[in-house]
């Protein structure tokens, strides 16, 4: 499985400190709780140390480190077994949580690390477009969220006026 | 098999749930497979 080896090459990059912590979020991430949900690429959210002498936080090291070990880049990407794999930092506090409290789980004795059900929900309502709105959607249908969870990650995050119109918008017609 | 569409609803629905349990293994190897068929068809879209 080439997402297999995707996984492997950010555990190692991981594991030499050239990112503090990672997790799967996106389409790959929903997958974890969901139907498989089809998708183009990867969503590695990361988090590392800004360059000593620079306030920025730059991607190159990431670049740097999996260029050298055969990955390409193309664009905003780097392709990774066929699979263009993007790494994002974090956006804001929705995604620091999301992030520290990633949970870890195993793809065929490969440790990883993965958004929970509940603050890939709340990122996908906060990022309000049609393809989060349905995946929204299919998380609720589930029933795979904890309400409690997902509530309290809401008023958290300022998050329970968008919460209210998506209900209106469809859930309650 | 039926053609009333509330019981296709009802059995998409089931499918769907019942792929969200498979192993997280086989739902990534789907998803592998949907993404290269994706790829195929805008490939030949584009033709």
């Amino acid at each position: 499985m080439n997402l297999k080896t995707v996984l492997l090459e950010i555990n190692a990059m991981e594991a030499e400190g050239i990112v503090d912590r990672y997790a799967i979020g996106g389409a790959v991430g929903a997958t974890f709780y969901l139907e498989p949900v089809a998708t183009f690429d990867v969503d590695i959210f990361i988090s590392f140390q800004a360059q000593p002498g620079s306030l920025l936080i730059s991607p190159e090291p990431v670049f740097k480190y999996l260029t050298e070990r055969g990955a390409r880049i193309e664009g905003e990407y780097l392709i990774i077994a066929d699979w263009p794999v993007q790494f994002l930092p974090p956006t804001g506090p929705l995604v620091e949580e999301a992030l520290a409290e990633a949970v870890e789980v195993e793809v065929e004795e490969v440790r990883t690390r993965v958004f929970t059900a509940e603050h890939l929900a709340a990122i996908a309502l906060q990022t309000g477009r049609p393809k989060d709105k349905a995946r929204l959607l299919q998380f609720i249908e589930s029933g795979t969220l904890s309400a409690d969870r997902f509530q309290n990650i809401l008023e958290r995050h300022a998050l329970a006026g968008s919460w209210k119109k998506f209900e209106q918008q469809f859930i309650e017609s | 098999m039926t053609f009333e569409i509330a019981q296709i609803i009802k059995s998409k629905q089931a499918y769907r749930a019942q792929l969200a349990t498979r192993p997280i293994a086989e739902k990534l190897r789907i998803l592998e497979e949907l993404r290269k068929r994706t790829l195929a068809i805008a490939a030949s879209r584009r033709k």
